[in-house]
């Protein structure tokens, strides 16, 4: 073809990196020109495409060609090429990696890429072990094989590439190989245009090791032992030439394997994809107003705090929403003018567990978040009660859930045991919502922030939802409050 | 003094506020996987980028989040991901590479209690040595240890100005607490914020040496795909970013990138001194053990004894001649972290026994408390505070 033979390799090769490394024979040479000639018959601007590698001899081509190049860490090419292709999705980006490199170490990452549709191309140049670590075996080693560190033949079955990568999702998958030169230029070229991910599996050779360890000879000999290899067992076995245990010695004879394109589908491209939805959601960044002149807060403050502080804790079990009422109130405070802080403890599960909130409100700096001694208590159940009835200072306030926990009665402390399970359950038909009727509660008997501050701050928030709901929760608390003070 | 409740001020999480901070940066990539105590940041930034244009995505591992990190980041994104310790192990491999090829990142640990799994829920700050150590080789690296909501945010910003600046991965250090605690800010308006990028190459794509700094430590750096093509790799490299295994070529390329932060240390360390004129007895802590500490300064200094605070904001590179200094002046130094016994080892380096130095350790995935400080200020010999 005319472009072909306008073609000039040298107009894409880092002349200035040769010589380069690979060992006399190696098939990755081949597949080096077949990616140029694929480049050049495509015509893809050139400052578009990008090309990422990872560790082995295959990654290695990568330096020698004069584009944006980048030769990441083993395995992980795949996890670059993602960020790059999201961050600039008109960059064309060609990931080279071997089969060490693609289906061991980096295995989660291709499967990952082909599952996303990540639109880039990713040629897995297969030869069958690793050759820059000296030939150890690679999942891709045929069962039987030698290697590095399977002298007498590795017992381990091969992935099939092609068959891994379709399964998992990518749109375009490929066999080529280096004994077809002129075959690979037309897999590539279509994978280079493919809107998707588009997967190529490029079986290559390492005659320095590979060919060595399995009396395959050199690099001209390798290349007539993969075509036969490919046309099939029995013309391998017809030759009398192939590797040990390739047919034969374990599995008995294996089909061909199979060369071309193997599966194509289409479907959205990751980068599209997250743009179509960002278009489609077009929510308004949630970011409130800036303060016309509010005074920028210090990262800490400078003098040492002594402003006076009330110290709430709120306690019970997880799933009740003591949590969330720490939050209400916290936030009541803060939209009163007042300073704050909200900490939380929690196990790690969702639901059940202790939980427990600590809010500090104070009109001074707040230095240390956590309750040593509380003025306020909530326990909402006997667990939590008797766990911090004994933490709170003089005079302290404590609220408890009659309907839960027994309290016992103690010096200088006064404790409302008020039926908060029940008024949740009579006012909202379930015992949800006792957090807000407990913080109802504390709130009508410390006076610890307004009421009407804590209605504000359960407007803005919408607990569950519904905001007029969780007011109805958090009056019926304060009612209790009103009602136990007429009948002492 | 009463608050102003004006426009603007609100109640904030620890991990909220880095959101922002970040999306304030103009950070407009995350890339991360879910681990307690950090996952609200990738919530946050989920909400917060696509409207601005930017993505967020959730990877399958934290190798691949900082991987796609810095992919995006060689596209010229300021880019971002947290994790909590396990998944920070996992990204030490790329913290290296970011480290070694020069490539900005802001990188958020929100420490939980380990080794391994450990307590996934409760604070530590186990991780100031895996920050420093974590990846193999020597390396410069940068770590910032906020001790309130506020300073999240404003350090979170701080990271990207220092990653763009200096060309390197920047370590956001703070505990399960500091994460989760909520506490009145009000965020400063952005348009008021300092917005640092990278320099970007002036030369001409033929005349551009990638990693040629030209007398500064820090080379100019080109967007993929702007125009100027350019080889990355791990890899030991000359200034055309070409694998070298030249000793005097490797060396230079060591020395350069030391340098970069050697140089620029008065811009890289900060730290906060509560107290210290006339201190006898200092406590060394960060993150939530410095607001425990505050509190213990604030109770010990009401019944006069001379203490004070030193709270490193830059944990690396450590302030190392401030402590110096320190313990020139006072009596004892106690470090008080949530560990059993990091930055501890880098107090007494730097006080080189001119003034002694004692610990107060906690790893039982309780925070430290006030009561844990004034303990140790007795343990140090300060008297009057039972
Ligand atoms: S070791 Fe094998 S794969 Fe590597 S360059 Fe040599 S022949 Fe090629």
């Amino acid at each position: 073809m005319s472009e072909r033979a306008a073609l000039d390799y040298r107009q894409y090769l880092r002349v200035d990196m040769m010589p380069h490394l690979l060992c006399p024979g190696c098939g990755h040479g081949i597949v080096l020109k077949a990616i140029l000639r694929a480049l050049h018959r495509v015509g893809l601007p050139r400052e578009r495409v990008v090309f990422v590698s990872g560790i082995g001899c295959s990654s290695r081509i990568v330096g020698y060609v004069d584009f944006c190049t980048l030769h990441t860490t083993h395995g992980r090419p795949l996890t670059f090429a993602t960020g790059l292709k999201l961050a600039r999705p008109d960059l064309h980006v060609i990931v080279i990696t071997g089969d060490g490199d693609g289906l061991a170490i980096g295995g989660n990452h291709l499967i990952h890429a082909a599952r996303r549709n990540v639109g880039l191309t990713c040629l897995l140049l297969n030869n069958a072990t690793y050759g820059m670590t000296g030939g150890q075996s690679a999942p891709t080693t045929p069962e039987g094989a030698r290697s590095a560190n399977a002298p007498d033949g590795g017992v381990e079955p091969a992935f099939d590439a092609c068959g891994l990568v379709a399964g998992a999702g990518g749109t375009f998958v490929a066999r080529g190989m280096t004994a077809a030169p002129l075959g690979l230029d037309d897999l590539i070229a279509r994978a280079l245009v493919h809107p998707g991910f588009a997967f190529v599996e490029i079986l290559s050779d390492c005659p320095e090791y590979f060919g060595r360890y399995n009396g395959l000879g050199r690099g001209p000999e390798m290349l007539e032992a993969q075509r036969l290899h490919v046309e099939g067992v029995d013309a391998l076995l017809a030759e009398k030439r192939f590797v040990p245990g390739l047919a034969g010695e374990r599995g008995g004879a294996r089909p061909p394997v199979a060369l071309g394109v193997l599966h194509e589908a289409r479907r959205p491209e990751l980068a599209a994809a997250l743009a179509a939805a960002r278009a489609a959601a077009a929510r308004p960044a949630r970011r409130p107003a800036p303060p016309p002149s509010a005074a920028r807060p210090r990262a800490a403050a400078p003098a040492l705090a002594d402003a006076p502080q009330c110290r709430v804790r709120l306690a019970g079990a997880g799933g009740q929403g003591i949590v969330l009422a720490g939050l209400l109130l916290a936030e009541a405070a803060v939209a009163a003018g007042r300073n704050a802080t909200h900490a939380q403890a929690y196990g790690p599960e969702s639901r059940g567990g202790a939980s427990r909130a600590e809010v500090i409100v104070s009109d001074g700096e707040i230095d240390y978040p956590y309750v040593d001694r509380a003025d306020l208590l909530v326990a909402l159940t006997q667990e939590a009660y008797d766990r911090y009835a004994g933490e709170v200072r003089p005079g302290a306030l404590v609220v408890v859930d009659a309907d839960r926990v027994a309290p016992r009665p103690a010096d200088g402390v006064a404790c409302h045991a008020l039926p908060i399970t029940a008024t949740a359950a009579r006012v909202l038909g379930a015992a949800v919502g006792a957090n807000l009727v407990a913080l109802g509660a504390l709130v009508a008997l410390s006076g610890v922030v307004e009421g009407e501050a804590l209605e504000r701050a359960v407007v803005a928030r919408r607990p569950g939802g519904d905001a007029a709901r969780a007011l109805r929760a958090v009056r019926a608390g304060a009612e209790l409050v009103a009602a136990s003070r007429e009948t002492p | 003094m009463t608050h102003a409740a004006g426009a603007g001020v609100e109640l904030l999480q620890g991990n909220d506020a880095c959101a922002r901070g970040a999306a304030d940066a103009g950070c407009r990539f995350y890339a991360g996987y879910p681990i307690t105590p950090s996952s609200e940041i990738a919530e946050r930034m989920a909400e917060l980028l696509p409207p601005l244009g930017g993505v967020a995505i959730q990877m399958e591992d934290e190798i691949a989040s900082l991987g796609a990190v810095l992919g995006a980041s060689l596209a010229g994104a300021k880019a971002m991901t947290a994790t909590s310790g396990p998944g920070f192990s996992l990204m030490q491999e790329h913290l290296g590479y970011a480290a070694a090829t020069e490539i900005p990142c802001v990188v958020v640990d929100v420490m939980r209690a380990g080794p391994s799994t450990g307590l996934p829920t409760s604070p530590a700050q186990g991780d100031v040595m895996q920050a420093r150590w974590g990846t193999h080789g020597d390396h410069p690296i940068v770590a910032l240890a906020p001790a309130s909501v506020a300073e999240v945010y404003e350090l979170t910003v701080r990271a990207f100005t220092l990653a763009e600046r200096y060309r390197t991965p920047v370590v956001l250090l703070w505990d399960e607490v500091i994460g989760h605690v909520r506490e009145r800010v009000a965020l400063p308006d952005p348009a008021t914020l300092e917005r640092v990028e990278r320099a970007r190459p002036a030369a001409a794509p033929g005349a551009w040496r990638p990693y040629a700094a030209n007398g500064q430590e820090v080379p100019a750096m080109a967007d993929f795909g702007s125009g100027h093509r350019w080889h990355v790799t791990g890899l030991a490299h000359d200034e055309r970013g070409y694998p070298t295994q030249d000793p005097a070529v490797v060396a230079r390329l060591q020395e350069r990138l030391h340098a970069k932060l050697a140089r620029h240390r008065a811009d890289v360390v900060a730290w906060e001194g509560v107290a210290l004129d006339d201190a006898e007895v200092v406590v060394v802590a960060f993150g939530i053990g410095a607001r425990a500490a505050r509190r213990a300064v604030a109770l010990a200094r009401r019944r006069g004894a001379r203490v004070g605070l030193f709270r490193p904001r830059t944990l690396w590179p450590f302030p190392d001649r401030e402590i110096a200094d320190l313990a020139g002046r006072a009596r004892a130094l106690v470090v008080a972290e949530m560990n059993l016994g990091q930055i501890v080892g880098e107090v007494e380096r730097a006080a080189a026994g001119r003034a002694a130095v004692t610990g107060r350790f906690r790893a039982d995935g309780q925070p430290l408390t006030p009561e844990d400080v004034l303990e140790a200020l007795g343990a140090a010999g300060v008297g009057g505070l039972a």
